[in-house]
């Protein structure tokens, strides 16, 4: 790009065409104030704040830096008489309309105006003009405060909802001094569509759109903050925590992750409860002969576990042994716990909640398109002209995902939206297809079936980048429309049109949001899933791609670092004899043979009383989708059930022994989010209880004590030995961005599933279509 | 008035279904109905695929347009400087004494709307009142008077 100089304050700074002036300035380092401007977000100059002066021959004007672009020989002050002048009037009209209650204010220590005037020392009374009087706490909103009389009128909350989150609530009514920030209508925020994503309320620079946790209790200044990776969801967004005491008090969202680049939802944002409330799990305890649960210390409880379960073992019994994992752990807690299931305990019944639904994912992709997880970025994702969403309530379930999707719409992105359900992205939607729930096969095939039969498909593509083709064509010859059409639920004019929105643009993204509670899909229907991507040419770019979300947070990781009954860490199939070997070097244990069990066959084999002894590992057997006196019965069944938790849940009524386990927000360790992003997790809060990792090394070292770890760190390292996509990663190289599996060697990550360009590289399999 | 769906619809083909024409169909649809009916609006956004709280700030940036249902005649008194001066505020305090109606307001049947506005550019006959924009100049208390009359037998 072209390079322009200019002068700043008599200083020569070069920088690149088309750049504004506010970024020379930062470039060079030197300060220039802002109000209205956000780096993350379009430009506005709706304060003028950020005046400078440009000198020409003779004269001079004020320009806002934010918004003025750089010309070559430009001359700036920022810091003249005249520039001076204007903000410190900009300041004192900003003031003028102000309540200037910064003793009371929730925004004090973090107001940008409250900086603006004291930096520029500016007070109140300059000018006597008309106030605004609006009443305070106006919205009942139950999570944001609203007190418009502190507005700025800077619209950045307008450009959050809109740009960020797509909602479009906040609005500007009125012109001159009546204008105001409101919604369509003056109705209240909910009512208004208002999406509790809590964007406006970190990008408002004073306290008129606040949040309600903290207000009045916590100053700033007495809060810390530290950020990690939010494990709710497959996202993995940067959250920033700002914690008082072992309390949340609010989460805001961290710009520096290109995986959510400071955008939150409302479970990131506003779901603490669980971390600050009253079912937080804090005592270690143990069931007495009476049959009640007693306190003890943890290395007792620790002991008492370790010694049945080696007991078990030492009988022979091994496959009456279960681990199950939630959905939030770290990719080393993942990682001790099927280290402790197979080379402790000596079975393959390991698994995580969203196991059985990720398995399918992996297999079905990996063998079509060399890659077993979501092809592409979150980011990509908006680059798509169209759009096929399934299989989950996206903005509620992975929102990032789902702000993509509508960037993308805003971008002339058409929008197809399957779901049995009415679901958060309607409104965005060009055609929601109300298909039978568990039917997505039979839609994607019928979209195959569309583009093969009006050849909508992308020739040049296939013939440069596929194999067997044909092995396809005459699998789907066989496969009737009007039956697909039956399955759906949707008439054969229906799928047919719908095929032929979603052929007509590309590069066309297919999204799926693997729901857990729905039966989980094949790997066949992932297999179609790249099928139709394939035909469409919309593989291995920006845009395109199979995109399948990721169930809970941390999914990935615990698929990677095998955490499931048919894979080791880096999916070496389980009784695999190479496995075998390379792990009894690496560890020093046997291993078990073949696959074990999967949760819900833990479940029936606990039913029939043949699995015995059950670990729990943050996870709440009742909210698994089992009906709950199938878990009942299951659970009274056991003879050991250990229950490790950092809230209570109702299994603890049949624990035997319960281990209370730090939030994730307390972790060390790394997270793999659905873009296939690997995080580091820092903690941000002392929870006063171990973490995940301690106590299952503490029982791994008891059952085994050559098999334990030193610490987190190593247990990364001895990981990623196993794990080819993780070739040699040296976790102090990561940085805050993440890395994206595969890594190569030399520790670059990869954003997306390539193209098979070079010579000899395998090509995309197509594989025959299945009912 | 009732707003008919319908009628909505016609507008916006008129004028073809697209962002561009969106002040050409909110001023239609506010010339047809004295104000614009909050199912209009909503229609309109729905068509032309623009977010609904934008087309709110666009209806009440403009002056012309109006959220709250309006008069079939509007009244405008001017009250410019050369107008105070002559008199304004004596049309205003005769208007409401003889219709009950003060700047801003509509009377219940839906006939009237009584509206201030700042200097029509004939201030050498000033006072001037507007009715449905044709100009009425040299006003006094008395004349007033008589327009009320008028309009009030206009509207039977
Ligand atoms: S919380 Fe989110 S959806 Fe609601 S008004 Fe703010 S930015 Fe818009
Ligand atoms: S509410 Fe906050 S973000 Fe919105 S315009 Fe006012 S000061 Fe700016
Ligand atoms: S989108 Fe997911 S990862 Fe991001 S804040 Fe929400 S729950 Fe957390
Ligand atoms: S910061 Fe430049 S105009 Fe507001
Ligand atoms: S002041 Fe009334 S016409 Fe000018």
């Amino acid at each position: 790009m072209a390079k322009i100089t200019l002068k700043i304050n008599g200083q020569d700074v070069q920088v690149d065409e088309g750049s504004t002036i506010l970024q020379a300035a930062k470039e060079a380092g030197i300060y220039v104030p802002t109000l209205c401007y956000h780096p993350f977000l379009p430009l506005e100059e709706a304060c003028r704040i950020c005046v400078v002066e440009e000198v020409r021959r003779g004269w001079s004007t004020l320009v806002a830096a934010c918004v003025f672009p750089v010309r070559q020989g430009m001359v700036i002050e920022t810091d003249s008489e005249m520039v001076n002048e204007s903000r410190r009037t900009i300041l004192e009209l900003l003031l003028s309309d102000h309540p200037n209650a910064c003793m009371t204010c929730q925004a004090t220590g973090e107001c940008e105006l409250q900086d603006l005037a004291y930096r520029f020392q500016v007070t109140a009374g300059a000018y006597q003009g008309q106030r605004h009087k609006y009443p305070v706490d106006s919205d009942p909103h139950p999570l944001l405060h609203i007190d418009m009389n502190k507005c700025v009128l800077c619209r950045r909350c307008i450009r959050a909802c809109h740009d960020i989150q797509g909602a479009d609530i906040w609005t500007k009514v009125g012109r001159g001094f009546n204008q105001r920030i409101s919604t369509a209508f003056e109705l209240p925020l909910l009512d208004a569509g208002c999406e509790s994503c809590g964007h406006c309320a970190d990008f408002c620079p004073v306290d008129a759109i606040g949040v309600r946790s903290g207000r009045g209790e916590v100053r700033p200044w007495n809060a810390v903050s530290g950020s990690t990776v939010c494990l709710q969801c497959a996202c993995g967004c940067l959250a920033q925590y700002q914690v008082a005491g072992d309390k949340v008090v609010r989460v805001r969202g961290d710009f520096r992750s290109p995986a959510n680049r400071g955008a939150l939802c409302k479970l990131g944002r506003f779901n603490f409860d669980f971390i600050n409330g009253p079912q937080r799990l804090t005592e270690t305890l143990v069931r007495g002969e009476s049959g009640e649960l007693k306190p003890v210390a943890l290395a007792e409880a620790i002991e008492t576990t370790a010694k049945a379960l080696s007991e078990v073992r030492d009988a022979g019994e091994s496959a009456s042994i279960g681990i199950i994992a939630g959905g939030m752990l770290a990719n080393e807690d993942y990682y001790a716990a099927q280290k402790l299931a197979r080379g402790g305990l000596f079975t393959n019944n390991i698994d995580h909640v969203s196991g059985p639904w990720q398995l399918p994912v992996y297999e079905g992709l990996s063998t079509s398109l060399g890659l077993g997880a979501m092809t592409n970025s979150l980011e990509d994702l908006s680059q798509a002209r169209s759009i096929l969403v399934m299989g989950s309530n996206t903005l509620e379930k992975q929102a990032i995902a789902a702000l993509k999707v509508r960037a993308a719409v805003r971008g002339g992105a058409k929008l197809l939206l399957a779901h049995p359900r009415e679901v958060g992205l309607g409104k965005d939607a060009k055609m929601q297809l109300a298909i039978q729930p568990g039917s997505e096969d039979a839609l994607v095939l019928a979209f195959i079936k569309t583009i093969l039969d009006q050849k909508l498909y992308d020739e040049a593509f296939l013939e440069a980048y596929t194999q067997d083709f044909d092995k396809l064509v005459r699998s789907m010859e066989k496969v009737e429309l009007a039956e697909l059409a039956e399955k759906t639920g949707l008439s054969a004019a229906v799928l047919t049109e719908a095929a032929q929105m979603y052929a007509a643009q590309r590069p066309a993204c297919l999204i799926y949001g693997l729901e857990t509670g729905a039966a989980a899909l094949n790997e066949t229907f992932y297999r179609m899933c790249a099928a139709l991507q394939l035909l469409l040419g919309s593989v291995g770019m920006a845009g395109g791609g199979v995109n399948v979300l990721g169930a809970a947070g941390n999914a990935q990781g615990a698929a990677d670092f095998g955490a499931w009954p048919k894979y080791l860490p880096g999916y070496r199939p389980a009784g695999q004899s190479g496995t075998k070997k390379m792990i009894a070097k690496l560890w020093g244990a046997e291993l078990p043979g073949a696959a074990g069990l999967s949760w819900p066959e833990m479940f029936e084999a606990m039913e029939k009383g043949t699995l015995t002894c059950l670990y729990l590992i943050g996870v709440d057997p009742f909210s698994v989708g089992i009906a709950p006196n199938k878990v009942e019965a299951a659970l009274a069944r056991l003879k050991l059930l250990i229950v490790q938790d950092c809230r209570k849940t109702r299994a603890l009524d049949f624990a035997h022994v319960v281990l209370p386990a730090a939030p994730f927000i307390a972790k060390q360790g790394t997270a793999i989010n659905c873009e296939r992003r690997l995080q580091k997790l820092e903690p941000v809060v002392r929870s006063g209880v171990a973490g995940d990792f301690e106590l299952i090394n503490g029982i791994l070292k008891a059952v085994n004590e050559s098999l334990a770890f030193t610490g987190v760190d190593q247990a990364f390292a001895e990981a990623v030995q196993l794990h080819k996509d993780l070739d040699n990663l040296n976790l102090a190289a990561v940085t805050v961005e993440g890395v994206q599996l595969p890594v190569s060697p030399e520790g670059s990550g990869t954003e997306r599933l390539g193209l098979p360009l070079e010579e000899g590289k395998a090509k995309f399999k197509f594989y025959a279509a299945r009912m | 008035m009732d707003c008919n769906i319908q009628e909505v619809d016609a507008i916006i083909e008129q004028w073809g279904a697209k962002p561009d024409s969106l002040l050409q169909i909110m001023l239609d649809i506010n010339h047809r109905y004295h104000y614009l009916p909050k199912e209009s609006v909503k229609r309109v956004a729905e068509r032309l695929e623009m977010p609904l709280n934008q087309l709110f700030s666009v209806a009440t940036f403009f002056k012309v347009f109006s959220l709250v249902p309006r008069g079939r005649t509007i009244v405008h008194i001017c009250t410019g400087t050369a107008c105070h001066v002559k008199g304004a505020p004596k049309l205003l305090d005769r208007f409401e004494k003889d219709l009950k109606l003060r700047p801003g307001e509509t009377t219940a049947d839906l006939a009237l709307t009584l509206e201030t506005v700042n200097c029509v550019g004939a201030c050498s006959a000033a006072p001037v009142v507007l009715v449905d924009g044709v100009t009425h100049t040299e006003m006094s208390a008395n004349k007033i008077s008589k327009l009320a009359k008028e309009l009030k037998a206009q509207e039977g």
